[in-house]
């Protein structure tokens, strides 16, 4: 996530395709700890983004059965 | 020659009797309902062909009934090609059918294997050109009827399961005349604005005849040209249309489809949180590694103003961990106002640096204990080494104490 445009369009599955990718890279352990904080910072922002897709995506569709 | 004066035996009545029944009787075609329908344990079929007044005792040998296209049943009605035998044993008459057809939808099953040869010939139903379903879908068409049952089984299934998935339907009549073309077009809505990840296709149960508009030519090709991905889902699992062989993937049943295309939104939050604890564990390992090899430049160089920089930032560190123990909640917004200060001491003090310069860092594998004094360590022990670019792994040779 590089800026902010990147961040909104960033999709759901590349977020979590990356955040997995992320876990495997500070897995394999051999990062600089400098380098492992930004993957882990980055990791973090991804996962609540996912997490607020998800729930916004079924706020937004109980709203609309609410409407109906 | 039948002569009127001779006195027959019951043996030789019957061989006249066949002989007159089957060298005057060529194959004929009957038409009928089929009643008491059976399927001998030797494959052999065994039924009774009857309309309102006569009854006509039917056996279709195994060879023949290997290449039936439908299942019969009782009460279906049935054209038979067949050859009236006599039985001499219990004297009775039966015919013995090559070939049997259900009526009126005769027609259809030719179709079908018209039209299912034709399209798997032209590929259409090859794998490699199958799209691939999204994984994780957050707007689902459906092309079935705004009236059946299909549509709000879909509901249902995605409401339980992914309250997350948005279910845009395109309503089109699944039977009778028009119907093709209005799935079709429905099919090409989809395709040419609205905003969906994948579409599901598909009818409850039925008919060979009520299940027809997926079997027709214009909607395996509206499928074939979609470029959503298409689930197909009709009638119940037994059922096979053309649709389903076009279709990206086939499902058992409209609710099927629905499991199949979203999954679960609370696996979903529970993954995305797992592998949230997985990085802050893995960080937390990594900077508690980095605080034990800063213990370790403590002890092997012993510069007071290093020291003393140390350890403001060790503190730095170990308070960072005592907190993301606390609170993973607010690690985030404490790791961005440490960051900075973490970095800066990461340049002023990267321990690659030091390994630059031709130190190498040597633990014990089996603990991570990292060796200071050769009394630590014995013969044969399996040691890690550190050095600057890459790692190695070796067995201790010999120890010696000496300086």
């Amino acid at each position: 996530m590089s800026s902010d445009k990147n961040k909104i369009e960033l999709t759901f599955e590349d977020a979590l395709e990356r955040l997995n990718e992320i876990v495997h890279k500070l897995e394999k352990g051999d990062k600089k700890l400098e380098d492992s904080i930004q993957l882990f910072e980055e990791g973090v922002k991804l996962s609540r983004f996912c997490k607020e897709v998800l729930k916004e995506a079924a706020e937004k569709v109980e709203g609309l059965k609410k409407e109906e | 020659m039948i002569n009127e004066n001779k006195i027959y035996s019951v043996s030789d009545a019957t061989t006249l009797i066949k002989s007159v029944l089957e060298m005057n009787i060529p194959p004929i075609w009957v038409e009928g309902e089929l009643s008491s329908w059976m399927r001998a344990a030797s494959g052999h079929l065994y039924f009774n062909l009857k309309d309102s007044s006569s009854l006509l005792p039917t056996v279709m040998w195994k060879q023949s009934a290997l290449s039936l296209l439908f299942k019969p049943e009782d009460g279906m009605k049935v054209r038979a090609l067949g050859k009236i035998t006599v039985y001499e044993k219990s004297g009775k008459y039966q015919m013995i059918a090559s070939q049997l057809q259900p009526l009126g939808i005769g027609d259809l099953y030719q179709e079908f294997e018209r039209l299912k040869k034709k399209l798997s010939e032209e590929g259409l139903f090859d794998d490699d050109r199958k799209k691939e379903i999204p994984r994780y879908p957050f707007r689902i068409g459906v092309v079935t009827s705004a009236k059946g049952a299909v549509i709000s089984d879909i509901i249902n299934v995605l409401n339980r399961r992914a309250p997350h998935v948005k279910v845009i339907l395109e309503s089109a009549r699944v039977q009778g005349e028009g119907a093709a073309e209005e799935i079709v077009n429905a099919i090409e809505k989809f395709n040419s604005g609205a905003e969906v990840d994948l579409l599901i296709i598909g009818r409850g149960g039925g008919s060979i005849e009520d299940l027809w508009a997926f079997n027709e030519e214009v909607v395996a090709r509206a499928i074939a040209a979609s470029e959503l991905p298409i689930i197909s889902a009709v009638g119940h699992e037994t059922d096979y249309s053309i649709s389903d062989f076009v279709a990206d993937l086939r499902a058992p049943t409209p609710s099927a489809a629905a499991e199949l295309a979203a999954p679960r939104y609370d696996d979903l939050l529970e993954n995305i949180s797992s592998l949230e604890r997985t990085i802050f564990n893995l960080i937390s390992d990594q900077l508690r590694d980095f605080e034990r090899i800063l213990d370790e430049y403590d002890t092997v160089y012993s510069w007071e103003q290093f020291n003393k920089m140390l350890t403001e930032e060790e503190n730095k560190i170990s308070s960072l961990i005592e907190v993301m123990k606390l609170n993973e909640d607010h690690l985030l917004n404490i790791f961005e106002l440490k960051a900075n200060s973490i970095r800066k001491m990461l340049d002023s003090l990267n321990p690659i640096s030091v390994l630059e310069r031709g130190y190498s860092i040597v633990s014990l594998e089996r603990n991570d204990t990292i060796i200071r004094n050769a009394n630590q360590i014995s013969e044969n022990d399996a040691i890690k080494v550190k050095l600057h670019v890459g790692n190695l792994t070796a067995t201790v040779r010999e120890v010696s104490n000496e300086f």
